[in-house]
């Protein structure tokens, strides 16, 4: 691999190359692009594995000429975060959304990929079934299967499994749920809270809960403080016991959105903060506003 | 495990011996294999290690082992930028190192160095790349041509 170095030691520095270095690595002999490209240095390198966090940001737009307001519309773009750096990285555009992608899409992570799904076309507002797959092992971007159905809000559950490129509908639970937001929590999958689309915005309560092994819903009442939007703020707590980000701490303000990180959670307002234990690390201002 | 009860010793190609001090056999999972096996006289081959890579090993070594021990007041930002300084060398030295750390499992220290080469990528362009490694690029024109046009998804690191 690298020539004055034991085969396993190139190997072991090749792991360890930079995600942002891959594409102009592979250019630089095959059996480097052979490595780089395999599922093996994936699952080899965990342990120094680098870490982002993906979010879906605005990008900047277009302002008034006194620089006041932005004009036109929201345009979004996927970012990564790395804390351990305090870098930031921008993906380029999906070619069929060169402008920005679809608004209100989903973001979601699984084995080395990010998936992209749904949301509305940013100029006509339809909404979209479209899945885009970024994997950071071959630095590849490919569209998965459409969506079986328009999901904007997704108000109803699916499951995709993104190596087989396969979707699955779920049972159906006992209510549609508009804006509702789906957590996982060790084999169960819960969607908390949502509305249905005659009550518009008169977020519930109540909850579904779905063990994956049997693929049965239980519904839970009062596990979600009503009236509140449960989107990207939901943490889980000791016990399983849901909580909102927003509420936790004075210091977070409205907008948050928090993602999984290490052993605590990376939240997102207008700054970034591990929460660890119940304590707050600021880590870095965040680059642009939230989304 | 002290330095007077172990009598691991290094030999080098060169044949040169080197004693090997305590802070070493703390770091090194190869000499503490040795000596737990009832080994505890024996003559590890090294390559070509010359001294002055021997006694950078050791500064790295003992660095460790003290402020892990809490014997050297050090937080760990001042041992990460030790570490960084402690890589800042040549390319033949950084490779020697390696050699070393990885004869006698010196599992920081193999991590350590294999990521400074894996940052020594950073920036380069691929020809830069196989000047700084010495790699022969096996690639017929065609095929180059092939993965440059490869459809990529780049993520652009902002202010790096």
């Amino acid at each position: 691999m690298i020539p004055g170095l034991p085969e396993e030691i190139g190997n072991e520095c090749l792991t360890r190359f930079h995600y942002s270095t891959h594409s102009l690595a592979v250019q630089v002999c095959r059996r480097w692009r052979e490595l780089l490209q395999s599922k093996e240095l994936y699952y080899h390198r965990t342990g120094y594995t680098q870490k982002a966090a993906c979010l879906i940001q605005s990008l900047k737009c277009d302002s008034d000429p006194d620089g006041s307001k932005p004009v036109g519309p929201p345009r979004y773009g996927i970012t990564a975060f790395e804390a351990v750096s305090g870098t930031w990285g921008r993906a380029d555009p999906v070619p069929k959304y060169p402008d920005g992608l679809p608004l209100f899409c989903q973001i979601t992570s699984c084995e080395g990929k990010i998936l992209v799904m749904g949301g509305w076309d940013p100029t006509n507002y339809e909404a979209v079934r479209h899945v885009f797959i970024y994997e950071f092992t071959t630095q590849r971007r490919r569209q998965g299967k459409q969506m079986p159905e328009t999901r904007s809000f997704f108000a109803a559950a699916w499951e995709y499994d993104a190596r087989m490129d396969e979707w699955q509908e779920l049972k159906p639970m006992s209510e549609e749920r508009d804006e509702c937001q789906g957590v996982m929590t060790g084999s169960e999958f819960w969607v908390l809270s949502g509305y249905r689309t005659y009550n518009q915005g008169q977020f519930e309560g109540s909850t579904e809960v779905m063990d994956l092994e049997t693929g049965k819903w239980v519904r839970v009442e009062e596990a979600w403080k009503a009236s509140q939007c449960p989107r990207s703020c939901v943490g889980v707590g000791k016990e399983k016991k849901l909580f909102s980000w927003a509420d936790c701490d004075s210091a977070i303000r409205v907008g948050v959105c928090s993602t999984p990180w290490e052993s605590g959670h990376l939240c997102l307002d207008q700054l970034i903060r591990v929460v660890q234990q119940g304590s707050f690390w600021l880590i870095n201002k965040l680059e642009s506003s939230t989304p | 495990m002290g330095s007077t009860s172990t009598k691991i010793k290094l030999r080098t190609s060169n044949q040169k011996v080197f004693k090997v001090e305590e802070a070493v056999e703390v770091q090194s999972l190869m000499i503490k294999y040795f000596y737990e096996n009832g080994c505890p006289s024996c003559v590890i081959l090294v390559h070509s290690v010359s001294s002055n890579i021997l006694s950078k090993i050791l500064d790295y070594c003992k660095k460790h082992v003290n402020s892990a021990a809490g014997k050297e007041d050090i937080s760990l930002e001042e041992l990460y930028e030790w570490d960084a300084n402690f890589v800042k060398v040549d390319q033949n030295t950084l490779f020697d190192l390696i050699l070393v750390a990885n004869c006698l499992k010196i599992e920081s220290l193999l991590d350590l160095t294999c990521q400074t080469i894996a940052n020594m990528i950073k920036g380069k362009r691929p020809e830069e790349i196989r000047t700084t490694f010495n790699i022969k690029n096996n690639y017929t024109p065609e095929a180059e041509e092939a993965v440059r046009r490869e459809k990529k998804w780049a993520f652009n690191m902002l202010g790096v």
